[in-house]
């Protein structure tokens, strides 16, 4: 691996957390019964935009590394699982997360200041988050696992 | 960049442990009079920020961890009970947050569950030997849990006979 795609890996990794723990706290702000409307919509964007850099950095990375050089180790050992399950699963359910994300960000950022505080509005953009976080939370275990099989 | 990352997880662990021990003794000391005073309340409000700035620090080291594992060809450990173990717990943690958000899990049980996550954090973070499997990390973990929640519950009944 040289420096370039170590960088854009790492990036990769980096970009995905961000987001992840940028949709968390969203949703945990979004369970306040006064949320910080202004907080609210700086984690909205600032998710939207790690996910879509880890979008970026994670295909870059899938198409000139992973499928020429990482791909064949990981199927030609023990856990070939790792990709044909794992990886499969995970680059297709990464397509749906940075629209999951878009549809939060615009609903914190279109819906009036006072209306966040209403139940009826604050709940379902947090079930929304929960979601999101959720499948965030599973693909940075999947890459996990995928690396892991490396070997 | 290992050093940094070491010391970054240190780091952001001595705050969780530190800030879910703090914040429980303040919790308790305002329960025994009845009522969280201006004064708690702002201590209060400080100690719950260190444990989210420990924990953002916890997780980007320990995934930083698992990066340099990675770009260094030791990949084993990445399947390993020990990382999964934890990777587990620090979710049970996050999980445990928002279901005490939405007022699903009782205090006692969200206390119990926030110090035994956050010192087993520390636990298997610190025993490097450890050779043990997922399950049984995970019953020990449990373990735990329940041994926290029956000190806590304790230490309120002293302090309400004491009141």
């Amino acid at each position: 691996m040289n420096t370039l795609t170590a960088l854009n890996l790492v990036l990769h990794i980096v970009f995905g957390l961000l987001g992840v723990m940028a949709i968390y706290s969203a949703l945990v702000v979004l369970m306040k019964e006064r949320p910080s409307v202004g907080f609210l919509r700086f984690l909205s964007v600032s998710g939207l935009l790690f996910m879509l850099l880890a979008w970026i950095t994670g295909g870059y990375y899938y198409t000139t590394y992973y499928g020429s050089a990482v791909k064949p180790i990981i199927k030609a050992g023990q856990f070939s699982w790792a990709h044909t399950l794992i990886m499969e699963a995970k680059e297709h359910t990464f397509l749906l997360l940075p629209f999951l994300v878009a549809v939060l960000m615009l609903g914190v950022l279109l819906v009036n200041s006072s209306l966040l505080n209403d139940p009826r509005v604050r709940r379902p953009l947090a079930a929304l988050a929960g979601v999101a976080f959720t499948i965030g939370a599973i693909i940075a275990l999947a890459g996990v696992v995928i690396s892991g099989a490396v070997r | 960049m290992a050093l940094l990352i070491k010391f970054a997880h240190i780091i952001g662990t001595a705050l969780g442990v530190g800030g879910a021990t703090l914040g429980e003794i303040f919790y308790l000391k305002s329960e025994r009079d009845g009522k969280v005073d201006p004064h708690e309340n702002e201590a209060l409000r400080t100690i719950f920020y260190m444990l989210r700035v420990g924990m953002v620090i916890l997780i980007l080291s320990g995934f930083g961890y698992l990066i340099l594992l990675r770009l260094e060809g030791h990949t084993a450990p990445l399947l390993g009970a020990r990382v999964w173990a934890k990777l587990t717990i620090i979710l049970i943690l996050l999980f445990g947050v928002v279901a005490w958000h939405a007022r699903k899990v009782p205090m006692w049980i969200g206390s119990a569950v926030s110090l035994a996550s956050w010192y087993a954090a520390l636990v298997i973070g610190a025993w490097r030997g450890l050779n043990s499997s997922y399950l049984t990390i995970m019953l020990y973990y449990l373990g735990a849990i329940v041994v926290f929640a029956i000190i806590l519950q304790i230490i309120r009944w002293s302090l309400k006979v004491k009141a």
